[in-house]
């Protein structure tokens, strides 16, 4: 369950949020973006002992409607983040020190004051996967906007684009070599389990 | 490295905007009839349009060249100064509002252009503010300096922030001083006695556009372009 303070609950429950969304990921040195202006130190956190910065304004362009596990297919997730900046382009550039970085998304509550109301909710984890650079010209002709992208799966993405994944021993060595938790699931193919009938 | 200034005494806009740009997202209106708005943009960011400068002279227009190539399309960052004699907190003396401060030397000579020394009217501090503190003590030290809500200011944050632009939303006198809300938010914490800059409020922006200073000559002498400014944060360019 989500721990929100009363206030947080009232911002919610208005018909005017100020919301700021955080991103984080795990590499060297650690990535701290967040959606809003200028920068932001939402205080220590689940992911942040310490009060850290998290840098601001076009790092992050969108964040994508992100959704869980459902019926064994997992989303695949693309973030666009600004390629302006020193920073993020050393990001891109360095793109093999992505790959299995933890990844988190969370969310912050303002007052009407923009006042922080509570730490940031992280909503999301996930593990980076690839990234990629796009160039994007204006149609307009007025220039080039370079822009990153970043490729974030969550816990249950496999590296197939679609399927379910099963739980046969085959694909579990392929998950976790040497795992044999489902050994003898095979076994189990011809037999049905009735759920017992309480009385 | 001081960043370059736009020259506005030299090139004076027919109109200026300086607005907060800001991100709101709606939902559209539900069946209850509510309609949930969401800003996700932590206070907004300065955008600033200097529309119709006249361009009457070779001088202007060399001027407003060098200045384009100077912004780099937008990858060099500039100072851009908010000219807002008529609203700021300036004194009135004898019925007339005193918004330049023009002193001579001690003889009451001036200097050999005939230009004498130009100091500013009013001076204020702030009080101490956290980072991305919405309310602060804001003093003016200078007599007859009264903050009404609406006037702009700007604190030099140092480096790398340097100079940010803010606008008074509301005014409460306290025993302290007035006590003024301010948007967008502290781009870095402040501490007491920290200068505010009334009379040439300015922010560190950049071209919103690569074409925002396009100069279209008419005859080949004149022209009136525009010029479009978006707030622009660190890192700049190495040697900035």
């Amino acid at each position: 369950m989500l721990p929100l303070t009363a206030d947080e609950i009232s911002v919610l429950e208005s018909d005017t949020q100020r919301i700021g969304i955080f991103f984080r990921m795990a590499t060297t040195p650690i990535v701290r973006v967040w959606l809003g202006v200028g920068d932001i130190r939402p205080g220590a956190n689940a992911y942040d002992v310490t009060d850290e910065v998290y840098s601001g304004l076009g790092q992050l362009i969108d964040v994508p409607a992100l959704s869980q596990l459902i019926n064994g297919v997992a989303d695949r997730i693309t973030f666009h983040v600004s390629g302006i900046s020193a920073e993020t382009m050393n990001l891109a550039a360095a793109g093999s020190n992505v790959k299995g970085a933890a990844v988190a998304i969370g969310i912050a509550l303002f007052g009407a004051q923009w006042q922080q109301l509570g730490p940031p909710k992280w909503l999301f984890r996930g593990r980076a996967d690839y990234v990629t650079v796009q160039q994007r010209s204006d149609p307009q002709g007025r220039g080039v906007t370079r822009v990153m992208e970043l490729s974030v799966g969550s816990l249950f993405t496999g590296r197939r684009r679609r399927g379910l994944s099963y739980l046969t021993d085959a694909d579990q060595q392929a998950r976790h070599p040497g795992d044999r938790f489902c050994e003898r699931t095979v076994l189990y193919s011809e037999i049905s389990k009735v759920w017992p009938t309480f009385n | 490295m001081a960043l370059p200034i736009f020259p506005h005494n030299l090139m004076r806009e027919n109109a200026i905007l300086f607005e907060l740009m800001g991100q709101v997202i709606t939902v559209g209106q539900t069946a209850s009839g509510v309609m949930p708005v969401t800003r996700m943009d932590g206070g907004g960011i300065w955008k600033a349009t200097l529309s119709e400068v006249p361009l009457m002279t070779a001088d202007h227009v060399r001027a407003w060249r060098a200045f384009t190539a100077t912004c780099e399309g937008g990858a060099m960052p500039v100072i851009v100064e908010m000219c807002d004699k008529r609203a700021g907190p300036f004194p009135v003396v004898n019925g007339k509002r005193v918004t330049s401060a023009n002193v001579p030397h001690d003889d009451d000579t001036p200097h050999d252009d005939g230009t004498p020394y130009e100091c500013s009217v009013v001076s204020a501090i702030v009080g101490n503010g956290n980072l991305r503190a919405t309310s602060i003590l804001v003093i003016p030290t200078t007599a007859g300096s009264v903050l009404r809500g609406g006037e702009h200011f700007s604190i030099d944050h140092g480096d790398p922030l340097r100079d940010r632009l803010y606008r008074i939303a509301s005014v409460e006198q306290t025993v302290d001083g007035p006590l003024c809300e301010i948007r967008p938010p502290l781009r870095a914490a402040v501490g007491g006695g920290t200068a505010a800059n009334f009379d040439h409020p300015r922010c560190v922006m950049r071209l919103a556009t690569p074409d925002a200073m396009d100069l279209l000559l008419q005859q080949r002498k004149f022209g009136k372009p525009s010029a479009s400014f978006l707030e622009a944060f660190p890192p700049y360019p190495p040697g900035i």
